[in-house]
């Protein structure tokens, strides 16, 4: 039974987990994989800690570490185009979903992809799945003080790039 | 930006978020209370904050579906390894139980007998280096004993 239970558990926080692996990762076979390896893990955990902090938290490291591990074996291997780790969540330019959207969100969208993985990380955290900072702070690993600063740097690095739409 | 700007725009994301210490909000309250530049700052950083989450609705979407696949695919794994548990234990019984019968029943030639004890002695034998070599690639899995 405490199988079903994480299951469940699981079955709320995986779509963020897949929100945070895609921004870091940019790519769906990978971030795919990464969330198969994650729940694999949670799953042979014997029982949550909740002294970790939240059960999301506590998931969202999880998922990160092996985004963490991903991204270095890209490193690793040479034939893999370094900033296609950067760049590869790059927005779609797909004319139909422009034309929906308004402008500003698109661009919003494609500055946002050509962060660094450790802002746009940060961002999605935050505007996306609306963690505290102590809990970001329990995901990144680092204390809430980093926290509002890294966040700080990631929103004014994001602001000076759409400023420059004008 | 003169010094007093520059440690209020440090706070402006925490402002923001209610993150920061009740000392702290108040002190930037007063501060862009009397400063337009850091009002503005607050306006662009709010709006930046609010484009992101705007993109939040249709990445929802596609999440939740990629979620439901690699739930699914889980699923799958798990149903074809109870699959195989099974199948793998009847096999094992039943091999077993006519091994059994063939032993106590009268056979000739005897060299019969003597093709079909190698035959299950070389089964085991291929199984258990299979089971081996499964423990072996076990132990250097890299992701086995990973620091959560
Ligand atoms: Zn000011």
């Amino acid at each position: 039974m405490r199988r079903a239970h994480l299951m469940m558990q699981l079955e709320q926080v995986g779509p963020s987990g897949h929100a945070l692996a895609m921004s870091l990762l940019g790519n769906t076979d990978d971030a795919a994989d990464v969330l198969q390896d994650a729940v694999a893990t949670v799953l042979n955990v014997r029982s949550f800690d909740a002294s970790k902090g939240t059960f999301k938290a506590w998931f969202l490291a999880v998922v990160r570490n092996r985004c963490i591990d991903v991204m270095r074996q890209r490193r690793r291997r040479p034939e893999v185009d370094i900033e296609s780790v950067d760049t590869a969540a790059e927005a779609d330019d797909d004319p139909e979903a422009v034309a929906a959207s308004d402008e500003m969100a698109h661009i919003v969208k494609r500055e946002l992809a050509q962060l660094s993985p450790e802002h746009r990380e940060i961002l999605i955290l935050r505007e996306f799945l609306d963690l505290g900072y102590a809990e970001i702070g329990k995901v990144l690993d680092v204390p809430p003080g980093t926290v509002m600063s890294r966040l700080h740097r990631a929103r004014s690095a994001l602001a000076d790039r759409v400023r420059s739409y004008g | 930006m003169d010094d007093d700007c520059a440690s209020v725009d440090e706070l402006l994301s925490g402002y923001l978020d209610g993150e920061l210490t009740q000392k702290d909000r108040q002190r930037v309250d007063r501060h862009i209370e009397g400063c337009s530049k850091c009002t503005a700052r607050l306006r662009e950083l709010e709006s930046i904050s609010t484009s992101v989450g705007k993109l939040r609705a249709d990445m929802n979407q596609e999440d939740r579906e990629q979620w439901r696949k690699v739930m699914d695919n889980a699923l799958e794994r798990t149903a074809s390894g109870i699959g195989w548990v099974l199948v793998v234990g009847a096999v094992f019984v039943l091999v077993g139980y006519a091994g059994y019968e063939f032993l106590l029943a009268d056979v000739e030639p005897p060299l019969v007998k003597w093709a079909v004890g190698a035959l299950y002695l070389g089964l085991a034998v291929l199984l258990l280096s299979v089971l081996r070599q499964r423990l072996k690639a076990r132990k250097t899995d890299r992701y086995k004993d990973v620091e959560i």
